[in-house]
């Protein structure tokens, strides 16, 4: 990455940052709270996506940027009123500020009048608040941005500019100089640089050495810069910060005319005159000595003053948490490992190393618990788009709907967060698309006007549970089970519930059914959602009550780095069953097995008739164990829909650091990844989910 | 020779990285605040030769700031550059009254930046 893509990097990490502020800020404003730190904030917020943009030449966002800002400024200052019209122009602006940055970061261009309306709608409001007069006296009201801070030069000599051979400068400084840290040694030394200058000093009234003040002026210099190629720009570039704290006198020269300096009529033979930088060094000492010792005081004074105030961060590059995260991973392989190798005898004779080893065990589950709350984020950053997309599908599709968030602040592993905005936006756009109704229908359905559409984060164990429910009108079930039927994803004659026909919508073949978003509204993007979430190691359910609404449930875990699982053998194999979807197990002996009148085979438990894979036969693994020998592992997949495993051996619970198939391998149907065992052996991830799909599906067919 | 210390106050990220990236490739050393406030607690403990801030921030702006750090008497010879955005005469008057030594624009120049540092730096 080169340095200029770190910079812009960082910047649209900055930018996201700064919006999702934004969007909260203008929530807060639209909802009538117009206090001024909230417009100030604003206002900053706009600025420092101005000012970046400007660093990146990104012009189109700079331009609409500073119409914005303006605008921001004159509310701010009381100029502009905050109404509600301004408050909900600010609101579409900040929509248009995301565009531009989302279109800068993917390197793209939006046309050249997009926000061109609101940007007149800017300048009008603030030329408005002005009156004719001042309008006038500003010439040009909107500043040009990017003019370069060197005052234009007129040069009214330029005709004649070849004939010149030097300047004089006549520079008197005023006691302002140094109150602003300025220097006429440092302007000084700067002329010099533009070529062989001469410079006298004029003394003017010198007081007695017990009067000097260290801030004191008494003198002035003339300096008399030569070279026909120095313009006077040049020179007075370097008088740029003291215009206004002192005289100052640029004239055009001959170098081989006299300074009328030497005739100015000061009594001192130039050889006398102390040199400048003789004349340098008189006056810095003396300037120095009343500095130095208020300053050793206040360092000693402040220094407990210097104490941390507040919680203190630092920024660091995900890549070098993941790293760490990853070597936690490892750690905590080998602490099982050598769990696992701790025999009984070695117990008996080696107490010290057992009681080494669970402090061990102890001190990586901390460390590993650090670790992932590190990388944790409130959901916010997600949830803080949310907002746009309501206000926007609201728009266009003519209903009327209000977006309510609960648990913003939950937090989730970063990476689980970045692959979040994607299915909440299918989610959301599902709800507000076809499951809210239009105003008139949902007077007539005598509900309110307004529809609701929630929006909820919450921790569920070791889960994250995300919720987005709508008062809508529900999932049209008979349509969906006719086209699940006419589509083959289910059976003729197999009975399905009310829950599986409205999970019906994740079925593979489903979601690019048209007639289904067209008839029951639901299914446009919900391969996307499935899809993303399975990615992630989640889970969705969708759950609706007709002409009441529908609430789809996201399950996620809170990281992606470290499983508790259950180890198993198949077939001489080891494989890990995660933890949490685990009911309970049995000995087959034990088990209640029945048929399907299709041939599958069913466990009945507890009155429920479960599905059963035996992943010998699933995984095509040969196995000389004896049925009753072996174990059924209920598990619970999606839905509270069960599936009964059939593994050789159970061994024992453990964690492992869990590793990408399709990283490091390919995708493999039924298996959810892999994993290294304490003994260094590779263990396979059984999806349960995956499997509980699949053996429907084949049922089914 | 001791190495200059720049010290920096911005509450833009991109900003301080830019900066940052800029003055320590010139061979500064460069310290760095997010706002007026912490600029202040910066400078009560370390010792730096110029300082370069911005107006607009949280907490404390860079006007306050540059007002606080003449008012407490121990820095009145210390450069105080102006980095911003504002190109209006007016800024820069409330800017230079409030004790500030002079002003960059943003974006800036990398080159110019360091010229402007040492045309107030000894």
């Amino acid at each position: 990455m080169s340095e200029l893509d770190e910079f812009k990097a960082t910047y649209f990490d900055e930018c996201s940052e700064l919006l999702n502020e934004l969007e909260e800020q203008f929530t807060a404003i639209e909802e009538g709270d117009r206090n001024a730190d909230r417009l100030n904030a604003v206002f900053r917020a706009i600025h420092s996506v101005k000012g970046g943009a400007g660093a990146f030449g990104f012009t189109g966002l700079v331009g609409f940027a500073h119409e914005f800002e303006t605008l921001l400024d004159f509310v701010r200052n009381g100029k502009v009123e905050m109404s509600d019209e301004v408050a909900a122009l600010c609101i579409r602006a900040n929509d248009i500020v995301a565009d531009f940055v989302a279109a800068a970061r993917a390197g793209e261009e939006l046309a050249s009048d997009y926000g061109a309306e609101e940007k007149a709608r800017f300048v009008a409001l603030c030329n408005g608040s002005k009156s004719d007069e001042e309008l006038e006296e500003d010439g040009e009201p909107m500043e040009e941005f990017d003019i370069d801070f060197t005052p234009v030069a007129v040069n009214l000599e330029a005709d004649t500019a070849s004939e010149t051979e030097g300047w004089l400068v006549e520079f008197t400084p005023y006691r302002d100089l140094y109150a602003r840290a300025n220097d006429p040694l440092l302007l000084l030394r700067e002329l010099a640089e533009l070529g062989d200058v001469e410079i006298k000093v004029i003394l003017k009234e010198i007081p007695a050495l017990s009067d000097f003040e260290p801030f004191g002026v008494y003198c002035g210099w003339e300096i008399l810069v030569p070279g026909a190629d120095v313009t006077e720009q040049s020179v007075r570039d370097v008088f740029e910060f003291v215009d206004g704290d002192c005289d100052i006198k640029i004239t055009r020269k001959t170098v081989s005319e006299a300074p009328p300096a030497a005739d100015a009529g000061f009594d001192l033979d130039d050889d006398d005159l102390p040199s400048f930088a003789d004349l340098a060094n008189e006056i810095k000492p003396v300037a120095k000595p009343a500095e130095a010792p208020a300053q050793t005081t206040s360092e000693a004074g402040d220094a407990k003053n210097a104490a941390p105030v507040g919680v203190q961060s630092i920024r660091v590059d995900l890549d070098k948490v993941d790293r760490v995260v990853n070597m936690v991973g490892e750690l905590v392989i080998t602490q099982s490992m050598l769990t696992q190798q701790m025999d009984d005898n070695l117990k008996v004779h080696y107490q010290e190393l057992v009681r080494g080893l669970e402090v061990l065990a102890q001190t990586t589950r901390g460390l590993q618990d650090s670790v992932m709350a590190i990388r944790a984020q409130p959901v916010k950053s997600v949830f803080s788009r949310m907002p746009r997309l309501v206000r926007e599908l609201a728009g266009k599709t003519n209903k009327k709907i209000r977006l309510e968030m609960v648990g913003e602040n939950t937090e989730i592993d970063k990476t689980v967060i970045e692959q979040l905005s994607d299915p909440l936006t299918h989610m959301i756009r599902n709800s507000a698309d076809h499951g809210i109704e239009s105003p008139e229908k949902r007077t007539a359905g005598r509900k309110p006007e307004t529809g609701v559409i929630r929006l909820s984060a919450e921790q569920a164990g070791g889960n994250i549970l995300i919720i987005v429910e709508d008062d809508g009108a529900g999932i049209n079930r008979e349509r969906v089970l006719q086209i699940a039927r006419d589509r083959g994803v289910v059976g003729p004659d197999q009975q399905m519930t009310e829950e599986q026909i409205d999970n019906l919508i994740f079925a593979p073949g489903f979601s690019t059914a048209d007639e289904v978003s067209d008839i029951s509204g639901r299914g446009v993007g919900m391969d996307v959602v499935l899809s993303n979430i399975k990615k992630i190691g989640g889970s969705v359910h969708v759950r609706s009550w007709p002409g009441a609404g529908t609430r789809m449930t996201l399950r996620l875990p809170l990281t992606l780095a470290v499983l508790d699982v259950m180890l198993v053998t198949v077939g001489g194999c080891p494989y890990v069953i995660p933890l949490s979807s685990i009911v309970e197990t049995m000995q087959c002996a034990r088990a209640d097995f029945g048929h399907m009148p299709t041939g599958g085979r069913v466990l009945q438990v507890r009155g429920e008739y479960v599905q059963v894979v035996d992943l010998a036969t699933r995984f095509e693994m040969h196995t000389d164990i004896e049925e009753k020998n072996r174990f059924a592992v209920l598990c619970e997949a999606e839905g509270s829909v069960k599936i009964a495993l059939i593994v050789d051996n159970i061994i024992g619970q453990q964690q492992v650091v869990i590793k990408s198939l399709e990283e490091n391998f390919e995708r493999i149907d039924g298996i959810a990844g892999g994993t290294i065992l304490g003994d260094g052996n590779v263990a396979l991830i059984v999806d349960v989910q995956g499997l509980r799909t699949a053996t429907t599906h084949r049922n089914a067919a | 020779m001791r190495r200059m210390r720049v010290l920096t106050v911005d509450d833009s990220r991109t900003i301080l990285a830019m900066l940052h990236h800029t003055l320590s490739g010139a061979g500064f050393e460069v310290l760095q605040a997010e706002d007026g406030q912490k600029g202040l607690e910066v400078l009560n403990t370390e010792t730096v030769d110029v300082v370069i801030t911005d107006i607009n921030m949280p907490v404390m702006d860079g006007i306050e700031f540059i007002k606080n750090v003449r008012a407490s008497g121990q820095h009145q010879s210390l450069p105080i550059l102006i980095l911003t955005t504002e190109t209006s005469q007016e800024k820069r008057d409330l800017g230079r009254e409030a004790g500030g030594t002079g002003w960059i624009v943003k974006p800036f120049d990398p080159e110019k930046l360091i010229s402007v540092i040492r045309r107030v730096v000894h």
